[in-house]
């Protein structure tokens, strides 16, 4: 099979997805799957984009929610800023859109180029320090974030293109598009030839340096490309609270990227996508029987982990025969 | 082609390589034997850019490649295969060559490119065909025998089409029959290749039979250096390590 037919068809079934999300925006008049599709893709990007550190490129980082707070509270302060709106007026959200993630892409360039130059446990304390030292930033800068309140008062939201973002409909179908397309691109650099390297890299680092593969340049681009996409999950979440939480950028909110993965399974592509939706689901669940959610989320991970020993995905796979072990 | 002078390395106290010079002519095929710690990885790592050299030059036809990093000298045209098999467990033979030669066509880093092109596969498929493994091109590596997985570590090392291809004990850990199976296809390759070919071993009966010359290290330092008549000869070498006894084939 050629290369190209490959990206066709990831082409294809993406574009397929879109329509299947777009038509449950419109056919379904329950708010609750709208509301419930939409933490999935914001937290779903977070996950998948963390599983491309962590399953394509074996560098397991406990820091990685700092990029998608960043990514949401760069994009709620600057709807905020009444300068930001006169200036660019019914382009606001594109532009907030876009330097957002610009402005993630290159915090995480520094913390990158720090961090990538260590292996194993000391990237993922690294990483796990620089994400606290952003969660006290946000806490103790009350004038400029809210502090422990978060960003409150709502943000702006400029009707742009026709498409209004105070629409809940809107809304979905804006955040669905970005989604699939965020997805898609994770897609596309997995089978891409950089998605190889990575491999490489995960497998033997050393062997890698004697091909002739440029580890650290490599495992920056991976680091920041996963950041840029974890921004993009605190984007689509800040539009959908109309404000940003200190929470996102604890520890504890990484720490839940991680247990989607490991609920999922790191060698499958969707894994992550799956874990996500069964955590979201868990936890809504929980929430109507008992206060004590995070007990029982706990104990459903811990069964999978201890007793299957993958990704439920993995798992599945696995008993029927499509992934051979 | 490949020449080292005056190259020394230290750990602490300990002088792992002293002073050692040698020469290695194109086309040329070379081993290096000595006892265990006499610093014949050392001098490996040395030459290919894994340790810094503490003093003295490496040269590759001429050209100074003293301290370059890794990626430099396997752009210069030397590569090497490892002691302990080195390749990637959970790619398939076919994606481990598929990758290599995606590095030395310098498109590693394409972030669009699909990996899965057809040119690459048909690239990997003829490597795979001069390893004589094309049966298991499907095979994921941690699944493929202790012998293939050397076989496939110096394919790898040879789909960076080198000048200069070093094997760290390409034989350890074989069977006899395993091993001479290995010393074929290394004969094979080096004159298909058309390569200059260095190797440490262990095993005196393959040194003698294939290398046109053979040097000798002891505690970092060179012993001798000559053809393998020469090295049978040498009084030190025999005291040192071959032992009175030692018959050659």
């Amino acid at each position: 099979m050629s290369g190209f037919t490959l990206f066709k068809k990831d082409i294809s079934i993406a574009l397929f997805s879109v329509i299947i999300l777009i038509l449950i925006g419109f056919f379904v008049e329950h708010p609750w799957p709208k509301d419930f599709l939409i933490s999935i893709f914001s937290f779903g990007l977070l996950a998948m984009s963390l599983n491309m550190l962590i399953g394509f490129a074996g560098m397991v980082s406990f820091g990685h929610a700092a990029f998608f707070a960043l990514g949401g509270y760069a994009f709620g302060l600057l709807l905020q800023s009444e300068s930001f709106l006169t200036n660019f007026g019914a382009l606001s959200i594109i532009v907030a859109f876009f330097v957002s993630i610009f402005i993630t892409g290159i915090y995480s360039a520094v913390i990158g180029a720090i961090c990538v130059r260590l292996n194993e446990i000391y990237f993922a304390f690294l990483t796990l320090a620089f994400q606290m030292f952003l969660y006290s930033v946000i806490v103790s800068w009350v004038s400029l974030t809210g502090g422990d309140q978060g960003l409150m008062g709502g943000i702006a939201r400029p009707v742009f293109l026709g498409i209004d973002l105070s629409n809940s409909l809107h809304r979905y179908t804006f955040c669905s598009v970005i989604f699939v397309i965020c997805i898609l691109l994770l897609r596309i650099l997995n089978k891409s030839n950089f998605g190889y390297s990575l491999r490489l890299i995960r497998d033997n680092q050393e062997r890698a340096e004697f091909l002739g593969i440029r580890v650290f340049r490599v495992k920056l681009i991976c680091f920041i490309i996963a950041s840029m996409v974890a921004s993009v999950g605190g984007i689509i979440m800040t539009l959908f609270t109309s404000g940003a939480y200190p929470e996102w950028a604890f520890w504890t909110q990484s720490g839940e990227a991680i247990f989607m993965i490991m609920l999922g399974g790191i060698s499958i592509f969707l894994g992550p996508l799956v874990g996500t939706v069964l955590l979201r689901l868990i936890n809504d669940v929980v929430q109507m029987y008992s206060s004590h959610t995070e007990l029982v989320t706990g104990i459903i991970i811990m069964i999978v982990v201890l007793g299957l020993r993958k990704g439920l995905v993995e798992y599945l796979l696995e008993k029927t025969g499509i992934l051979k072990k | 082609m490949l020449s080292i002078s005056n190259l020394s390395k230290s750990f602490g106290g300990v002088v792992a390589t002293n002073n050692v010079t040698l020469e290695f002519p194109e086309g040329s095929l070379s081993s290096i034997i000595g006892p265990n710690g006499a610093g014949k990885t050392t001098l490996f790592n040395l030459i290919t850019g894994k340790l810094k050299v503490d003093s003295g030059k490496v040269k590759l036809e001429d050209e100074d490649i003293t301290n370059l990093s890794t990626r430099n000298i396997v752009l210069k045209g030397i590569s090497r295969a490892f002691q302990i098999s080195n390749i990637f467990p959970s790619l398939t033979v076919k994606e481990s060559l598929m990758s290599s030669l995606m590095s030395k066509n310098n498109q590693a880093e394409k972030l669009f490119i699909p990996f899965h092109s057809k040119a690459l596969e048909e690239e990997a498929e003829e490597l795979l065909e001069i390893l004589e493994m094309k049966s298991l091109s499907n095979v994921i590596c941690s699944n493929i025998s202790h012998g293939d997985q050397k076989v496939l570590d110096i394919g790898l090392a040879l789909s960076l089409d080198p000048k200069i291809l070093m094997l760290d004990e390409p034989t350890a850990g074989m069977g006899p029959e395993e091993r001479w199976k290995m010393v074929e296809t290394i004969e094979r390759l080096w004159k298909l290749k058309k390569l200059t070919l260095i190797f440490i071993e262990h095993d005196m009966d393959i040194v003698f039979k294939i290398s046109q010359r053979i040097h000798v290290l002891r505690y970092g330092s060179l012993l001798a250096s000559g053809s393998p008549q020469e090295i049978k000869n040498n009084e030190e070498v025999i005291n040192a390590y071959l032992g009175e006894d030692f018959e050659a084939v």
